[in-house]
């Protein structure tokens, strides 16, 4: 009887225990790391093109969204569900996130936190020629970077870099003339890149 | 007899538990650590970024700068760097002492122990915190006393401790952060000229020529040993391009893009010597 006893509240402490080990949500994702996309910001101030985070940083966040989404390596949840979730609204969240201030939320249901910038972008022109035969063409340069933060520390443990090049403007006067222009076309698409390189970036190193 | 045959019996019990609890209980969520191959690395934090010379450079720089630091260091092998956190990863606040927190002040501090201490110090071209800094510590006599500053400037890898008072809180910062070693950058002189430009015919800021130079040290604190390598770095970028009225020739760029090519060498010159001298350091 006596044993019986000693038995039963043995098998309880362990079988506690064991429940407050498990986690419903590391099963149910099969230990995939719960990554947030905060979003991306410019650093870069002087340029030409009109980038912001509602024209073209988008284009970044939603090919870095798909790169990663298609590894089925982590589990990602964009920023917008996480704010309808805590009723916050995206600016207030990526500002905090930017003095380094993690919402208690956040922590909770997310392992990571990635948070991007727009690093560089300038146009180098080259040229060469005489009078009459000549060439000229300017190529789009950008870079960006992002960080990954762990979201119950803060700590910013991974950083990854991606750039991309595309020509802007291409002109030449030889036997033929060309004359091709197309700068916002040509940072579009280098954003798209850059985006792209990043993704394989983070996904090699992870 | 009977004790003993209970404990007997409560010892299989409690192994027999402990193996069920095993196997109902999931393994321990490890992703955290393994998450970018993290786990099995020796941890580098990068404490500072920041300019202690006469020169200044804007924010977004330094942290462009520590970004691309880190993703270089943990890409090339065997070491892995992390960040404070997302708002002061360059420690801007404790450089410039605005709303800085202690942690942010003392580590401004161990950087400035670091410099005066280490090779490259220069007295003449630093900036005032720093200067009065090492007054303070190591006395301005120290600096004019030139046969000892050459003799120490001619072994530019030997290396060197820290104030044990300083290095106690450099001690605190590493347990908090979990790493061996702690890194600090100076970027301590950006010099951009113009040049031939009575040859640049047009005006527009990219087309004029353009000659940039650059230096940087950067300090490696051990948390093992005590010892403190430090790292020094120079980089040179021109940009030239000439509209003549008849010959046009030449490759033209902003500001920005030269100092992202050679924040690119830098970054590059700075790994490369960390690894080729990483044995020294771990010592």
């Amino acid at each position: 009887m006596k044993r019986g006893i000693h038995f039963g509240w043995m098998l309880s402490i362990c079988l506690l225990i064991s429940l407050s080990f498990m986690d419903p949500e590391c099963q149910a994702d099969e230990r995939k790391p719960v990554i947030i996309l905060a979003g991306f910001e410019s650093r870069v101030t002087c340029i030409d093109a009109h980038i912001t985070e509602g024209n073209m940083l988008p284009v970044v966040r939603e090919t870095l969204y798909e790169k990663l989404i298609d590894t089925g390596k982590y589990t990602i949840r964009d920023i917008s569900d996480e704010t309808q979730h805590i009723q916050m609204d995206e600016k207030k969240l990526m500002d905090e996130l930017g003095e380094g201030r993690i919402s208690p939320q956040l922590k909770k249901d997310a392992d990571f936190i990635i948070y991007g910038y727009l690093t560089h972008i300038s146009n180098v022109k080259a040229q060469s020629g005489v009078l009459g035969i000549r060439g000229k063409d300017v190529t789009v340069s950008l870079e960006l970077t992002l960080r990954v933060v762990d979201a119950r520390t803060g700590v910013v443990v991974f950083a990854a870099k991606g750039d991309a090049r595309r020509k802007s403007e291409l002109k030449y006067n030889v036997i033929l003339s060309r004359n091709d222009k197309g700068y916002e076309d040509a940072v579009e698409n280098a954003l798209r890149i850059a985006a792209v390189n990043l993704a394989d970036e983070m996904i090699r190193m992870s | 007899m009977a004790l003993k045959g209970d404990d007997g019996y409560m010892k299989r019990t409690f192994y027999i538990l402990c193996l069920v609890a095993c196997i109902i209980m999931p393994p321990s969520v490890t992703y955290a650590d393994g998450f970018m191959n993290g786990a099995s690395k020796h941890t580098i934090l990068l404490a500072e970024v920041q300019s202690y010379g006469d020169y200044e450079l804007k924010s977004e720089y330094f942290q462009t700068f520590a970004d691309e630091l880190i993703a270089a260091i943990s890409e090339k092998g065997e070491f892995k760097a992390i960040g404070r956190n997302l708002s002061n990863m360059t420690n801007e606040a404790g450089r410039h002492d605005e709303t800085a927190t202690p942690e942010d002040a003392m580590i401004s501090k161990i950087h400035m122990d670091a410099i005066v201490h280490g090779h490259q110090f220069d007295y003449g071209f630093a900036a005032a915190k720093l200067i009065r800094y090492a007054d303070k510590t190591v006395g301005r006599n120290h600096f004019y006393d030139d046969d000892a500053v050459k003799a120490w400037r001619s072994q530019p890898k030997v290396l060197y401790h820290l104030t044990p008072q300083v290095m106690e809180e450099a001690r605190k910062i590493s347990m908090k952060y979990g790493v061996e070693y702690l890194m600090f950058v100076n970027m301590k002189d950006v010099d951009v000229r113009l040049k031939h430009t009575m040859f640049a015919s047009r005006t527009e800021r990219e087309t004029r020529g353009k000659k940039m130079k650059a230096s940087l040290d950067y300090y490696i604190v051990n948390m093992q040993s005590g010892r403190v390598y430090e790292g020094h770095t120079d980089n040179k970028k021109t940009a030239q391009l000439l509209n003549l009225a008849i010959v046009q020739l030449g490759k033209g760029m902003d500001v920005d893009m030269m100092l992202n090519q050679v924040m690119d060498t830098q970054v590059n010159d700075v790994v490369n010597d960390l690894y080729e001298h990483a044995l020294l350091v771990s010592r």
